[in-house]
Parts: structure tokens; C-alpha cells; sequence
């Protein structure tokens, strides 16, 4: 992989990282719905979140179109690969977003919080399910519809998904409202990351055992993930002295996302997926790759800046 | 004799998601730019009833909004899903103006509606002012990258071949292709007339209910006003778009007016006002046809002639009554806005717009009709392209990924049993968001000034 191609390979992995840690806690406020108490808390978690979904949505949508400009062999395998699969996280995706804009326009809370955290349960495990897949090396094979999402370390996959979006959506309303620091809500919190934290440590070995490609690059890049871990830790120590306990929490689960992520990029690398090496017919053209980046340059500036105003602006009581 | 196979199946689901997508996302252009400009007026005039107006139409944007989106994201992934031979040949040109679309009009809307929706008391006038507007913007830059995606792959240009692949070469060309202008302007005139329409409808329904509620007589005024310039304005465009497809796609135009073959002993052609094109046959029946009058319109001048369909083999023409009669049906429905819009005009100079009942109950029928239109056109022009993907160069049978019927049939089950469920609930909403009285928004913004 070329200088360009490895820019854009780092700026799609990077937006699927953002994807995972905003999603993440858009969904994981609909996967709290059950465990919130009060019909109050209920109500201001969806609105904590309405105003945020359809950007946080977005960063998936750019990774998938990046993906399309400049790996187009691989966004045309990967995605038939898991045909049924992405037409019924559409739908669920589909279904959540309607939820949350007709949220307010129907008085019909109960349906539509069992909606939301419905349609957030299935989309967490089939997300969960297809990165496992992936991870595996599966859905690189030219017959679509192939992807297996039931296989036992893809149902762990999706488990852990489920688990991290809770996780995250549970500290993004630790932050955002007040109601959330009773005892209840904090012994609530504390049970979730255990059990998030042991599905993971599960996760992550049955992945290492069942494709050894990983653990020989773990091994080998054993320097540079202990140094991501390290600006990790420096981090979590840093957000423990500059901020609050209410804003703390949600932090780390962002860097916990970041990191862990992060980790399995530098695994992959120069793959496009493990397993699979870029030749020459799976990167776009010079051109494309170029032209793309030049847009990125300019847009993606921007697109920070009003994102952190919005939230500036809208999150302030 | 009625089959359908792996390409049909395909092009179906992708055509179901296209004409559900398309109803939200004009109406998402047309109700973003007149929020904006409400807003804008409001602040600037200090005017209640812009004020009134916003509030008004404000739900039925943010519903509408979220169904745009979320069907949109739908066809985002479709096109890898279904036509696996076109994103692995021309990923390179279509995913990268795709991403411009995403990181220039996604992300810009969907942060700026946040803003817009929920920012109102939170954010200073000003800055709401410029959300309102930016989320229009994001609406316009959104059509002029998926128009220019599209229009590449209607006229492509600017582009070379390494094997299979598609290598862009000039993108000035690749962006602005012979057909990306007249399509986004034809697309954009198209959109603000469908808003116009839906919303001159329900202003007259509540207008019928109470002729002086003032509100309710700015929206049908503002409305009509728009349609009187944008209405003939669009007909230039159309004229002009097809011009434009005669010269890049003839055989389109000789589907849309269902011209077999050239009778010598004719001068000039008849427009087929309507008839059945008979493809077997190659001919039409049941003609009711005017003499000339196509030559007047594609040719501008009463004895010339465009090549007919004949000239081409039959594998590469288009479904000839599909695009004849969506054709007929877009043109006809352009001439009855038109004629809309002169009673509107007669009406007003008798100042009788908002007395004259029989007008009023006729305008609240039109609701569809510049909805009808989008559909018809797009049926139109991508049904007229076939049997291409990208035109001369892949045709959609190269293109389409080799699934199974029934893999194909279960998720077009499942895309169609939400959409119904969607569509349902979305008409529900619409008419409950419609029933709100237009006066009481008023009195409920002075509420909350005082």
C-alpha cells in the first residue's frame, strides 16, 4: 500500500471508530431503556440522544462510501458477502431513526422505547456478528450471501457489541443527566462494565485461537500496541484529573473504544482485511485516491468543528 | 410468460427504494429552502405569521426529514449490494463523489437540523438563522453530488479504462458530465413544485374551514406565487433537459415519444398524444396523434426528424410503453400545473383567491400532483437508459451481483413490509400534523414571546 492508499485506509478506520463510539451510544441508550427506572429518566434519555443520532448515523455511511472510492473490490465483496444480513440492519437502522423522529409526534412512549431498544439489540449483535465475520477473514469469497452470522464466536462478537454500546450508552447518561447518579443507577453501571469487561477478555481469546493470523501479528506488533495502550492509560489518567466523575466515565469508555480499535487496525495492516493482502486491483486509482483525500482535507475540518459546537451549544442546560 | 429473474428482482428492489426515497427527499429540498427563508423573514420582517408559518411546517420537516434520511442510507448500501460488477468497476469515480456527498451535504444537515430543531432558544437568532440555511444548503449540495453521480453514469465523460476498471482522468468532466446541470436544475425546480403543491393544498383545506385566518392566507399566497415563477421556469428546463438527452441518449428520446420508424410520406412528426407502443410489432396502436408538433419540440422546426427506434437492435432499447406512457404522464401533469397557475393569477387580479370555494377544493386535490411528476420523470429517465447501468459502457446485466432469487425475494419482503409499515404510520402522522390549525400557531408563538 502506497502513502495515499495508507492515509485513507487510517481515515476509514478512524470514522469507523468514531462510528462505533457515537453510534455506540446512541444505540446504547435505547439497549438502557428496561433498566432506567423511572418513566422520567426514560424520557429524557431519548432526548438526549435526538438531536445527535442522524449525525452520529453518518459517520458509518462515510466509512462505507470512503470504503466504495477507494477500495472498491473490497466494498463490492464484503457487502454481498453479508446480503441478508445488511438489508435487516438497514431496516433496524431504518426503524430506529423513524422512531426517533416521530418520538414526540405520537403519544405512544411505551411502543416506541420497546421499539428503540428492540431494533438497538438486533443492530448491536448483527454489527457485533459481521466485524467478527470479518475479523475471521470471512466475506472475502466472490459468492455473496456466504457470511455465517450464528457461528459461535460471532454470536460472542455481537454479545460483546451489545454489551459495549450499554456500556457506552449508560455513561453518555451518567453525563448528560442528572437523574442517573442514584445508587441504584451507579450499582446498575458498575455490573454492566464487569460483565462487558469478562465477555471482551472471552472475545478477544476465542478470536486469537481461532485465527492465528491475528495472534502472530499480536505478536509481532506486541511493541506498538503496548505503546497504544500506554498513551491509553496516560490518557485515562489525564481525563481522571481534568474532568469531572459525571464526564469521566464516559471518556474512558470513549478511549477504551479508540484503543481497542485502534489495536485491531495495527493488526491488520497492510491487509485490507486480515488475511488478505491489497494488490494491485483493490485500491483505486491514483486519481480517485487523490481527489478523494483533497475532499477529505477540506470537509473533514469543518465537519469537526460544527460537530463539537453543536454539541457545545446543545448540551448546555 | 411472466418471470422474473435475478437482474429484474434487483432492479425492482433498487427502483422500490429510489421511488420511496424520492418522495422525502424533494420534499426535504423544498421545505428546507422555505423554512430557511421563513426564518430569515421572520427575523428580519419581525413578522408573526412567517413566525407561525415555521412552526407550522416544522414538524412535518423534521418527520419527513428523518424518513429522507434513513431511506437514503438504504440506497447508500444498496448499490454495493446489488450491482457488485458496477461498485468494483467504477468505485473509483462513484463511491468518490458519493463520499463528497457524505462529507460536504450529510454531515452539514444532519448537524445543522440538530441545531436548527433543538437549538431554538438555546442558540442566538442569528446562529438559527444560519442553521435553517445550512440545512438547505446541505439539501442542495446533496442533489448536485448524487445528480452528478448519477448523470456521470447517464453521459459519462472524463473518464478512461484499465481493463474492466474505470479511471477518472479530467474530474471537472467526471463532475460536471453533459447532463449534470439541466438534471440537477430540472430536479431542483421539480422539487420546489412538489412542495409548493402540498403545501398550497393544505393551506386551501384549511382556508375552506376559515377564509380569514391570515396565516393560512399567507401560505396559499406565498405558495401560488412560487409556483406562478417556478412553474413555466420548469417547463424551459424540461425543454432544454431534453434537448440535452436527445443529443447524448436519441433512443431515450425516440422511447419517450414511442417513434418507430420513419413514414416519408409524412412531414415532420406527429406528437402521440397517446396510443399503445406495441413492441412486438414495432408499431403503435390506438394513436390519437397531433401532426408536427414533436418536431416542433425536439427539433424546433415543423419538418425535421430524430432517429427512430428502429435504428437501434431491439437488445438496446429501452421498455418502449414504460417510458412513452411515464413520459406522457410527467408532461401532462407539467401542463396542469400550468393551467393551475393561471387561474391562480385570474383569481388574484379578481381578488377572489381565498373567496372562490370551487378553487379552493380543487387545490387541495393537487397535493400530489408535482410528486406524481419526480416519479414519472424518474421512471422516465432511468427506465430510458436501459438496458445500461453505465450508459455504452456496462450494461446492468454486467453489472448486477449473482444472488439467488429467493435471497433476492426474502429482502425484498423485508424492504417492502417496512416501508408499507413506514408509509403507514408516516400518511397517519402527516394528517395529524396537517389537522393543527395554521391561526393557532400564532397565538401560541405569542404566548411564548410574552
Amino acid at each position: 500500500m502506497d502513502t495515499l492508499a495508507t492515509v485513507l485506509y487510517i481515515l476509514i478506520a478512524l470514522a469507523l471508530s468514531i462510528y462505533f463510539l457515537l453510534d455506540g451510544y446512541t444505540l446504547g441508550v435505547g439497549l438502557n431503556m428496561p433498566f432506567l427506572g423511572h418513566k422520567q429518566v426514560r424520557e429524557h434519555a431519548i432526548h438526549s440522544v435526538i438531536p445527535f443520532w442522524d449525525a452520529n448515523q453518518t459517520w458509518l455511511v462515510f466509512a462505507v462510501s470512503a470504503l466504495y472510492g477507494a477500495f472498491p473490490a473490497l466494498y463490492s465483496t464484503i457487502l454481498p458477502a453479508f446480503y441478508i444480513e445488511i438489508v435487516v440492519l438497514l431496516m433496524l437502522l431504518f426503524v430506529r431513526g423513524i422512531v426517533f423522529e416521530f418520538y414526540e409526534k405520537f403519544s405512544r412512549p411505551a411502543l416506541f422505547q420497546t421499539l428503540l431498544f428492540l431494533t438497538a439489540l438486533a443492530a448491536a449483535y448483527l454489527q457485533g456478528a459481521i466485524a467478527t465475520q470479518l475479523l475471521m477473514g470471512q466475506g472475502l469469497s466472490d459468492e455473496p450471501g456466504h457470511g455465517d452470522i450464528w457461528q459461535y464466536e460471532s454470536a460472542l462478537g455481537g454479545a460483546v457489541f451489545i454489551l459495549g454500546y450499554a456500556v457506552l450508552g449508560s455513561a453518555w447518561l451518567r453525563m448528560t443527566i442528572s437523574q442517573t447518579s442514584t445508587g441504584k443507577q451507579s450499582a446498575y453501571r458498575l455490573t454492566l462494565g464487569i460483565v462487558a469487561l469478562l465477555m471482551l477478555v472471552l472475545w478477544i481469546v476465542v478470536c486469537l485461537i481461532e485465527q492465528p493470523l491475528l495472534a502472530s501479528r499480536v505478536g509481532e506488533r506486541g511493541g506498538i500496541i503496548a505503546g497504544l495502550s500506554a498513551v491509553g492509560f496516560v490518557g485515562a489518567v489525564l481525563v481522571r484529573r481534568l474532568t469531572n466523575n459525571r464526564t469521566a466515565s464516559f471518556l474512558w469508555a470513549a478511549c477504551s473504544v479508540l484503543l481497542l480499535t485502534s489495536i485491531v487496525y495495527v493488526c491488520i495492516y497492510p491487509d485490507l482485511l486480515i488475511g488478505s493482502p491489497a494488490e494491485e486491483g483493490a485500491i483505486a486509482s491514483h486519481a480517485s485516491l487523490l481527489f478523494l483525500l483533497v475532499g477529505l482535507a477540506i470537509a473533514l475540518p469543518l465537519i469537526v468543528t460544527y460537530t463539537l459546537y453543536s454539541y457545545r451549544s446543545l448540551l448546555k442546560s | 410468460m411472466f418471470s422474473l429473474d435475478t437482474l429484474d428482482l434487483a432492479r425492482l428492489q433498487f427502483a422500490s427504494t429510489l421511488l420511496f426515497h424520492i418522495i422525502f427527499l424533494a420534499l426535504s429540498i423544498g421545505l428546507s429552502t422555505y423554512l430557511a427563508f421563513l426564518r430569515c423573514m421572520a427575523a428580519w420582517k419581525g413578522d408573526a405569521v412567517y413566525m407561525a408559518l415555521y412552526h407550522y411546517w416544522l414538524p412535518h420537516f423534521t418527520a419527513n426529514y428523518g424518513a429522507g434520511v434513513v431511506s437514503g442510507v438504504v440506497m447508500a448500501f444498496e448499490l454495493g449490494l446489488n450491482w457488485q460488477g458496477f461498485t468494483r468497476a467504477a468505485g473509483g469515480i462513484n463511491g468518490v463523489l458519493l463520499s463528497y456527498e457524505v462529507v460536504t451535504a450529510f454531515f452539514l444537515e444532519a448537524t445543522f437540523f440538530g441545531l436548527m430543531i433543538f437549538g431554538e432558544g438555546k442558540i442566538g437568532t442569528r446562529m438559527h438563522c444560519f442553521s435553517a440555511i445550512m440545512v438547505a444548503v446541505g439539501a442542495y449540495l446533496s442533489s448536485f453530488w448524487i445528480l452528478a453521480s448519477n448523470s456521470w453514469m447517464q453521459t459519462p465523460a472524463g473518464y478512461g479504462r484499465d481493463g474492466s476498471t474505470f479511471i477518472p482522468v479530467d474530474w471537472f468532466q467526471v463532475i460536471f458530465s453533459p447532463s449534470s446541470i439541466y438534471r440537477l436544475v430540472h430536479m431542483s425546480l421539480a422539487a420546489m413544485i412538489a412542495t409548493a403543491f402540498v403545501v398550497a393544498a393544505i393551506a386551501a383545506w384549511h382556508l375552506l374551514k376559515d377564509r380569514t385566518d391570515p396565516v393560512s392566507r399567507k401560505m396559499l399566497s406565498m405558495a401560488l406565487w412560487m409556483l406562478t415563477f417556478v412553474v413555466p421556469l420548469q417547463i424551459v428546463a424540461g425543454d432544454l433537459h431534453g434537448l440535452n438527452t436527445l443529443e447524448n441518449q436519441p433512443v431515450k428520446v425516440a422511447a419517450m415519444e414511442a417513434y418507430w420508424e420513419h413514414k416519408p410520406e409524412r412531414g415532420g412528426m406527429p406528437m402521440v398524444v397517446a396510443a399503445w407502443p406495441d413492441s412486438d410489432s414495432e408499431s403503435n396502436r390506438f394513436v390519437l396523434e397531433i401532426p408536427r408538433l414533436s418536431s416542433l419540440y425536439l427539433t424546433h422546426s415543423l419538418t425535421e426528424k430524430i432517429q427512430p427506434l428502429t435504428d437501434w437492435p431491439e437488445a438496446e432499447r429501452p421498455n418502449v410503453p414504460l417510458v412513452f406512457w411515464s413520459f406522457r404522464l410527467m408532461v401532462y401533469t407539467g401542463f396542469t400545473m400550468l393551467g393551475i397557475v393561471a387561474v391562480s393569477l385570474y383569481l388574484r387580479h379578481r381578488r377572489s383567491l381565498f373567496d372562490a370555494r370551487w378553487f379552493l377544493r380543487a387545490m387541495t386535490l393537487t397535493l400530489p400532483v408535482g410528486l406524481i411528476a419526480i416519479e414519472a420523470g424518474w421512471i422516465t429517465t432511468e427506465a430510458g437508459r436501459q438496458p445500461w447501468i453505465i450508459y455504452g459502457e456496462m450494461t446492468t446485466q454486467e453489472a448486477v451481483t449473482p444472488y439467488g432469487t429467493w435471497q433476492l425475494i426474502s429482502s425484498l419482503a423485508v424492504l417492502w413490509t417496512i416501508y408499507t409499515l413506514v408509509s403507514g404510520a408516516g400518511t397517519y402522522l402527516f394528517f395529524k400534523l396537517t389537522r393543527r390549525s395554521p391561526r393557532a400557531m400564532l397565538a401560541k408563538d405569542d404566548n411564548g414571546a410574552s
